[in-house]
């Protein structure tokens, strides 16, 4: 692929005249390029926000709950402009070290000697990568100041234990996927999540929600995802259906476990696998439910199946 | 029937009804709830009042799902500001729109939810099936409703007309369709446009009104609503069915309170339960408790209830990390062993229990075969929450004696004058105060098994007594949970007042409560569906013995699920 501009209409299917930068990843960062899934669907509007991340250097936050595909969006887009991106799963243990780096010992010549071992950030910060920070609102806040300069276009880094400023590479880019809207754990879902800082927030300048799609959609991606389900196109609206139903009741309060499109992707592969719809669901989902919530599940199932999920399959088989 | 097999059926009805109701929610009628045997919306009316859900019981295991989908396609696909401003001014002619509204709903399921379709195919016919056995469609109006209903249904849905009702409707049809076979042959067009479809559903519902006048047919309609075949309460009036105690809005609930009076309040009683007992009857009891069988270990409600009910606060530090902050007290063991591994510090976290949760005991007379279940579930509640730290408490309410006792003969004496509220004097029990560590609170239980204290029950009143003792508690959520067997009961206020007047009282007290949100309002219903009251409710059967079930279903209740 050489460098240059290509229209965003070709390369996505999105109706807009917006060009983003293609280009041929330098040779050491190539194997961080992610593949392409030529199967994917992307969401418009969140596709546009992430490249105006990659084209204008924007900071992009992604907010949706579990299960809408949030990375898995950036890593696609970043595919089709290959473009190199790294990954970090953020957690409450992750410290600023990690980040920055830090002084470790080392033997050289015989002789213990202290070397500085570069963290996540500055490596990246100096190359054309786009880092993509997985979980942004499970890292604790104290140390996501690390990334409030960076955060900043243009923004350099000084590394106060090596008294130097790091310039970032032209071609760096900064995304952050996010289950909540750092107000914490409001719903009692995303156990884990901080609060988030909301002048650091403020730093994000491109902020999308990806919820659930529309059911034809979505039923797109599962045909898309699972080849051995083509030509059964009727027994997918139905599942997405289910799923819409589980995702409202889970709002409602009644269900506390929610199906993913993640989870519909799964059944969809078990019904390729054992062709058996109830059997394909209780392996997916059901065995995730706790006992007195299986009694709405089958009522969902009944629904969008017209059949008795204990009949088709009783839970002592 | 045994009670036993009574009260299992009661709870697995409930939770029939339960389950619809979340599918309900979960279809397309978001913030529906359950009260009783009907779906109402959160301001407390029955968005459905076509004839064939109307009649239809949510806990009955034939036309549960069929209500249910029928409320949340409606909601789904309904505008109901609209569909009130189309409603015609007859009563027949108002059966006839909202007939049609709802079936044009029931059409517009889309072919991804085919046990929808069927749940309400079989509601319909259920109806269908009402009319031959109540004798409904013996009458004239009650055949051209039903006339009307099927063509309608037959026209949207594109399916034939059963064949055993078509030459029992034949001539309705024939006669009728000179005047409504245009609006008629309009609807299935105009599925998808509640305007256009609402016009020529009035069309019809106006030619149907025109051969039934009001004034002619008042009987023929009294018959039919009694039958059940069309709702009781006419669509598109606001007035709420006081039979089935369903809680109205907010302001006919403030109505309520306002209206509630006390004949006399003279005899009202509030005790401390310990003083009703010698210290030899006490020990009595207390033994007696003590070997009534356990099935749930205090430990194990307390692990549950320090998970469900305490939340994590950022307070000290937890030492012994690999990294974070520079550990003074470490620092002189790293000097001496040179070994830098687990000398920083992070901040900690600890559990704070950030609830109080306060039982309020209904001791009326049917209470009383329960009471020493009733007693060890407090106490075990008592002991398990106190040792996850959270306060607790035991109230509990009766009368002060039998059929309005001396408060109904001051009524008879002054002439018995016309409604003169609440007859007989409410007995308020403390059996174990809030503020009082569980060790000395609990001395007041054993009472519960004092055979006389259990007599009537004034539900409102006592809830209301229960919320205000309860909301000046320091904690962040104050949990009230009612342990009853039903409504409230006082036959002298009955016999005074309608029948409904305590019911009422109950659910508008409960829906301030409810409202106001300082006190957490929940209810175990013992053999009994308090879901009339109650925003919140389970339904557990209550044997001879405290059972696990029991536990679990207040803890559930307790936790907020």
């Amino acid at each position: 692929m050489s460098d240059g501009t290509a229209p965003v209409a070709e390369l996505f299917g999105i109706q807009t005249t917006m060009q983003v930068p293609v280009t041929a990843p330098p040779d050491e960062l190539a194997e961080h390029v992610p593949a392409v899934d030529p199967a994917y669907v992307f969401d418009p509007d969140v596709t546009l926000a992430i490249l105006s991340g990659f084209a204008h250097n924007r900071r992009v936050l992604l907010q949706g709950l579990h299960g809408t595909g949030k990375s898995t969006h950036v890593e696609q887009v970043a595919a089709r402009l290959g473009w190199p991106c790294v990954r970090v799963n953020l957690d409450g243990h992750l410290s600023r070290l990690d980040f920055v780096g830090r002084d470790t010992v080392v033997v050289r010549d015989g002789v213990q000697v202290t070397e500085f071992a570069e963290g996540i950030l500055p490596w990246a910060l100096q190359r054309p990568v786009a880092l993509l920070l997985d979980e942004y609102d499970a890292g604790r806040p104290d140390v996501m100041f690390v990334l409030q300069r960076v955060l900043e276009q243009e923004g350099s880094l000084t590394l106060l234990d090596q008294n130097r400023v790091l310039h970032p590479h032209p071609r760096f880019r900064l995304f952050g996927t996010a289950n909540t809207v750092g107000l914490g754990n409001t719903s009692g879902l995303y156990h884990g999540v901080q609060r988030l800082n909301h002048a650091q927030l403020d730093r994000w300048s491109v902020v999308a929600t990806l919820n659930y799609l529309p059911a034809e959609r979505e039923s797109e991606i599962v045909l898309g995802r699972v080849p051995g389900l083509r030509g059964r196109d009727a027994l997918v609206g139905p599942m997405v259906e289910f799923a819409g139903l589980t995702r409202k009741a889970f709002a409602a309060g009644d269900l506390s476990t929610l199906m993913s499109p993640r989870t519909v992707i799964s059944w969809a592969e078990n019904i390729a696998i054992f062709d058996d719809i109830a059997r394909s669901l209780r392996l997916a989902f059901t065995n995730k439910c706790a006992d007195d919530e299986k009694p709405l599940v089958a009522e969902f199932f009944q629904r969008c199946f017209d059949a008795d999920l204990e009949l088709a399959l009783p839970t002592s088989a | 029937m045994n009670s036993a097999a009574m009260s299992d059926e009661v709870a697995t009805a409930v939770a029939r009804a339960d389950r619809s109701a979340a599918a309900a929610r979960a279809l397309g009628g978001a913030g529906l709830l359950r009260r009783g045997e009907a779906l109402v919306d959160p301001a407390g009316s029955v968005p459905v009042r076509a004839a064939h859900v109307a009649a239809a019981d949510l806990t009955d295991a034939r036309t549960s799902s069929g209500v249910a989908d029928a409320v949340a396609v409606r909601l789904r696909y309904s505008d109901a500001a609209l569909h009130r401003s189309l409603l015609p001014d007859s009563e027949i002619a108002r059966i006839v729109v909202e007939l049609a509204e709802q079936l044009r709903c029931e059409s517009l399921v889309p072919s991804t939810l085919p046990g929808v379709r069927r749940n309400l195919a079989r509601l319909f016919e259920r109806w269908i099936d009402d009319a031959w056995q109540t004798g409904a469609i013996e009458t004239e109006l009650g055949l051209h409703l039903l006339t009307v209903g099927v063509v309608i249904r037959a026209r949207l849905t594109a399916s034939p007309i059963p064949e055993e009702l078509e030459d029992t409707i034949e001539s309705t049809r024939f006669a009728l369709s000179e005047d409504i076979g245009r609006p008629l042959r309009r609807l299935a067009g105009q599925r998808a446009d509640q305007l256009a479809f609402g016009e020529s559903a009035r069309e019809i519902a106006l030619t149907i009104a025109a051969l039934f006048p009001d004034e002619v047919s008042t009987a023929e309609r009294t018959n039919l609503r009694e039958s059940g075949f069309v709702p009781v309460v006419p669509p598109g009036s606001d007035g709420d069915d006081p039979a089935a105690g369903a809680p109205g809005t907010a302001r006919a609930n403030a109505a309520i309170r306002r209206d509630y009076t006390v004949f006399t309040r003279a005899y009202d009683r509030t005790s401390q339960a310990t003083a009703l007992a010698r210290p030899d009857q006490l020990e009595r009891w207390r033994a007696e408790l003590a070997a009534q069988p356990r099935p749930v270990r205090a430990e194990r409600i307390a692990r549950f209830a320090a998970a469900r009910l305490a939340r994590p606060v950022t307070a000290g530090w937890a030492g012994g990390m690999d990294e974070g902050l520079l550990d003074p007290t470490k620092v002189a063991s790293f000097v001496t062993r040179q070994d830098a591994s687990g000398i920083f510090r992070l901040p900690g976290t600890r559990q704070r229990t950030a609830a109080a949760v306060t039982v309020l005991l209904d001791c009326s007379g049917s209470m009383r075969r329960h009471s020493a279940a009733t007693a060890t579930l407090c106490d075990l509640l008592g002991e398990g929450l106190d040792l996850a730290g959270i306060p607790f408490a035991v109230l509990g309410f009766s009368t002060v004696d039998w059929h309005g006792g001396r408060a109904a003969q001051d009524w008879r004496a002054a002439g018995s004058p016309a409604n003169p509220g609440r007859l007989g004097g409410t007995h308020h029990l403390v059996f174990a105060p809030p503020d009082v560590p569980w060790r000395l609170a609990r001395r007041g239980l054993p009472v519960l098994l004092r055979p006389d204290l259990y007599a009537e029950g004034v539900d409102g009143e006592a809830v209301q007594w229960a919320a205000n003792q309860v909301r000046h508690q320091e904690a962040e959520r104050q949990v009230l949970l009612v342990l009853s067997d039903g409504g409230p009961m006082s036959t002298a206020t009955r016999d005074a007042q309608a029948a409904a007047y305590l019911d009422r009282h109950l659910a508008a007290v409960a829906n301030a409560v409810e409202q106001e949100g300082t006190v957490e309002l929940c209810a175990l219903g013992i053999d009994a569906d308090l879901s009339a009251f109650y925003r919140r409710s389970r339904t557990v059967s209550f044997g001879e013995t405290l059972s696990r079930e029991t536990v679990t279903a207040a803890l559930d209740l307790i936790a907020g699920r």
